[in-house]
């Protein structure tokens, strides 16, 4: 009695120090895990998990997402779970602060109407009409809303960047405000006091931050830069004052983010030649020079970049009458020209630029650069002059020498910059009595954020966008992706640091890549075979309608051999539309078959042979044990 | 340790001396073949991964383990020879430890037979195999639990098929802990820091997050601290019979 008293007390103690170390472990060893995933799939990024940790009001994330009827839609079925997986790791993160829900809207009930009513789209699923769900909406206290209404997996490598944006937004809902300095119009000019008539309208690209952001536009010869600006939009810095510089120097250095649009030869700068020296060209280029050299970059100057294998196929008159030609300044930027893994490109399908410069990394800097935009191998530098008088673009070929070098033409740099103004600020005329700047700083604090893009004429938007005319509407048909990529940029450079770190994360789905060759071959194979018997298939239709075409609105009377022959026509006819559907079948026999093979070995084979091993081992010992 | 061995010894050589084992492994490379195949639609879904193997290994071992462990000491019980195994110069525990090891080795053999299906699928497509590996490791330490738990129960009965009801019961319970069916019958009442212990004692949970190719300390530190648990009442109620 006593005994089992004594083992009674141990099973209630084993089992309470079993709870407790579980309890404890469940509470305290959050964080001690080891993803061994190749693309490490289940660890944030430092950068999401910075957002996360900063929360400070909470965040109501909803998936929905259709589990049933996905489940004959593996890749949507898939998909949904690793969006669900890494939302639960968005939960863990937020330390309380981001609360997860995911929903099933089921047809016709209550959470489907709330998808809808949040923009959620729906996929259809059949023909019938059955159709699913997968979309993410996150709500904050203040009840604004932010959604990606549907989810695709074309866009995996997105997922973690457009679920961080997402977070981001609502943590900090205010709209951001955009400084511009720009020696081209890129904004209209406020309209005509005496008439109020608008006497030129924002170029596209500028209308479209105009939707997203707050716009606060400054001259050229600003000294300051106000504080409420996040973001710098510098377009064309043609000749501007050192106070000006100064000011965007130390805006960057105190963490502001800045995109610069700098050109060897920007082809919407109107400026005329001067009266007194007609032959010398006017300046039309820009650069930055003493802020790039302490960037650590610089900007080739006075040539520009050419590329016989992307340029822009243009109608140049000649003696001979209009002539199509490549134009070697003028670049379709497509594919392996745009970088794939940053956010800012990995979306675009192509990017229109004239006549742009080539950047490059100082040789001794230690900043990091990311090109954003470059050419292929078969691009080379032309000289600036030789465009502007030369403009004949079969010239231009005629002279073109590739370098074999990749050439920059837009990229990203960051890290610790030190200042173009050691001295502080520069003393113009102006600036004597202003006194010292308290607020200096010499290097700076944080790594700093530009995209340096050199072309400025791929804002303007005779590169990307025509109009249509509807009535009195103007409707923007852009073909080009010119526009999104200057949304991208400022959204990405999005005064955050977290945001601008999270990268494409590269390859999720491992596809059945024996299987994919298979039904790439066979499909190869029998489209041939298909071909042909289309071919025959339709001769044979052509025959036979020619023959009843002899006969329509004669006789109907055949001749007993034409009957033969149309009988035989008629026969063939079947027996060709029977092949093709044979054709269609044995497509996907082979993969089948593997399959069938593969289920075979696995659920049959293997353990038939541990089967027959054990009797074997049976007979042996048997015989072992008689024989003993 | 000694004693140990000695165990472990006698004990893998008596499962593989019989044709039950083999029986077993047989059934079980059966049953997940055909539950991969053809409920987890592993060829269909055309991804390079074991996902579908691995998310039936919670509910074939409720069935197959219990039938492994339920003769680990009801049967030495049944045939008396119980008492000579106390008799002998080893300690209580290492007979315990020793039994579990040996049945825990077994199952890793019969494991190990599904390897046709790494390959397979390393043939197939280009799968993350540093995952597939700590999937089957989370199955084993599953395996682990299971056993742990089923041996206790041997322990408890003459009877093999009381202790295999009695252990799939049981087995069955640690499974659906985790299950929303489950968990939403105690959120309705219970409060959440109760829900949340009930809901981390599921096995599922804790293996779904291995075979994703996370290894988590707090899914380590359950399996280790369960089977340490379940070996230790084993060893109590051992003690009680032998004082009956």
């Amino acid at each position: 009695m006593n005994r089992k008293l004594v083992t009674g007390t141990g099973l209630v103690v084993a089992l309470a120090l079993f709870l407790t170390v579980n309890i404890i472990a469940n509470q305290g060893l959050t964080s001690l895990r080891l993803d061994l995933t190749e693309n490490k799939l289940y660890t944030l990024s430092s950068g999401s998990k910075n957002i996360l940790k900063q929360l400070e009001e909470p965040i109501t994330v909803r998936l929905y997402y259709s589990a049933k009827e996905f489940a004959n839609i593996p890749q949507l079925l898939n998909y949904g779970k690793r969006v669900r997986d890494m939302l639960e790791e968005y939960a863990a993160a937020g330390d309380g602060k981001v609360k997860l829900m995911v929903i099933d809207p089921e047809p016709f009930s209550e959470a489907e109407d709330e998808a809808v009513s949040y923009g959620v789209r729906p996929v259809p699923l059949s023909a019938s009409g059955e159709q699913g769900y997968l979309g993410v909406v996150a709500t904050n206290a203040t009840d604004d809303v932010q959604a990606l209404p549907l989810l695709s997996p074309d866009r995996e490598d997105a997922l973690e960047y457009e679920l961080t944006k997402m977070v981001y937004a609502l943590a900090h809902p205010k709209k951001r405000v955009i400084g511009v300095i720009s020696t081209l119009p890129v904004l209209a000019p406020p309209p005509d006091p005496m008439t109020g008539r608008q006497r030129a309208q924002d170029w596209t690209s500028f209308l479209l931050l105009k939707e997203l952001y707050d716009i606060k536009e400054m001259t050229p010869d600003t000294t300051t830069i106000d504080k409420s600006v996040d973001t710098l939009v510098v377009v064309h810095p043609k000749s501007l004052p050192a106070a000006t510089l100064y000011a965007i120097d130390q805006f960057v250095l105190k963490g502001g983010k800045a995109m610069i649009f700098v050109d060897p030869l920007a082809e919407q700068d109107q400026a005329q030649p001067d009266p007194e020296r007609p032959g010398v060209p006017p300046k039309l280029d820009s650069d930055l020079e003493p802020l790039f050299a302490k960037w650590g970059i610089k900007l080739t100057p006075e040539k520009v970049v050419g590329d016989p294998t992307v340029a822009v196929r243009v109608t140049f008159r000649t003696q001979r009458g209009p002539q199509e030609v490549e134009y070697l300044p003028w670049l379709q930027l497509q594919g392996a020209a745009l970088n794939h893994e940053d956010f800012i490109t990995n979306e675009l399908n192509s990017v229109n630029i004239g006549t742009a410069g080539s950047l490059e990394a100082l040789p001794d800097s230690k900043m990091k650069v990311v090109p954003l935009l470059q050419t292929d191998t078969s691009g080379g530098l032309i000289d600036r002059d030789s465009i502007i008088f030369v403009r004949n673009p079969a010239g231009l070929l005629d002279n073109f020498k590739s370098d074999g070098k990749h050439h920059v033409i837009a990229m990203r740099v960051s890290g610790n910059a030190a200042t173009a103004y050691p001295d502080g600020r520069p003393t113009s005329e102006e600036q004597k009595n202003a006194g010292p700047d308290a607020e200096f700083v010499a290097t700076s604090k944080a790594p700093i954020n530009v995209i340096v893009v050199a072309d400025t004429d791929l804002l303007a938007d005779r590169f990307w966008v025509r109009f249509n005319t509807f009535g009195d509407m103007r409707q923007p048909e852009p073909f080009g992706n010119n526009g999104d990529f200057l949304i991208n940029a400022i959204d990405t450079l999005g005064g955050n640091d977290d945001l601008i770190s999270l990268r494409s994360r590269g390859q999720y789905t491992r596809p059945f890549k024996v299987v994919q060759d298979i039904q790439r071959e066979a499909e190869a194979q029998f489209r041939d075979r298909q071909k042909a018997l289309q071919d025959k298939l339709s001769e044979t239709e052509q025959k036979l309608a020619s023959l009843q075409g002899e006969h329509s609105g004669k006789e109907l009377i055949l001749t007993p051999e034409q009957k033969t022959e149309l009988e035989t026509f008629r026969q063939e006819q079947l027996k060709t539309r029977k092949e093709l559907r044979a054709v269609q079948h044995e497509l996907d026999a082979n993969i089948e078959g593997l399959g069938t093979r593969l289920k075979f070995l696995n659920t049959a084979l293997v353990p038939l042979v541990i089967a027959l091993l054990a009797i074997a081992v049976s007979l042996v010992t048997g015989r072992a044990r008689r024989g003993a | 340790m000694n004693g140990l061995s000695t165990i472990l010894k006698r004990e893998l050589r008596a499962y593989f001396a019989t044709p039950v084992a083999y029986v077993f492994i047989v059934i079980f490379l059966v049953l997940a073949g055909v539950a991969t195949f053809y409920m987890g639609g592993f060829y269909e879904r055309g991804q390079a991964d074991l996902e579908p193997f691995f998310q039936f290994h919670p509910w074939l071992y409720m069935f197959l383990i219990p039938a492994i462990s339920m003769r680990l000491w009801s049967e030495e019980r049944k045939a008396g020879t119980l008492e000579l195994l106390l008799t002998l110069p080893v300690p209580l525990g290492a007979a315990v430890v020793g039994k579990f090891l040996a049945a825990w080795i077994f199952t890793a053999v019969a494991l190990a037979g599904t390897l046709p299906l790494w390959l397979t699928v390393n043939y197939l497509g280009d799968p993350d195999n540093t995952v597939i590996f700590a999937g089957y490791l989370g199955s084993l330490l599953m395996a682990g639990g299971f056993l742990a738990i089923g041996a206790c129960i041997s322990a408890l009965t003459k009877n093999q098929v009381i202790a295999f009801v009695v252990s799939f019961v049981i087995c069955f319970a640690f499974n659906l802990s985790g299950f929303p069916m489950v968990i939403d019958m105690f959120s309705a009442w219970a409060p959440q820091a109760i829900v949340d212990v009930i809901s981390s004692f599921s096995f599922l949970t804790h293996f779904n997050s291995i075979v994703k190719g996370v290894i988590d300390v707090r899914d380590v530190v359950f399996f280790a601290t369960l089977i340490a648990f379940w070996l230790y009442a084993n060893v109590l109620a051992i003690e009680i019979n032998k004082s009956n």
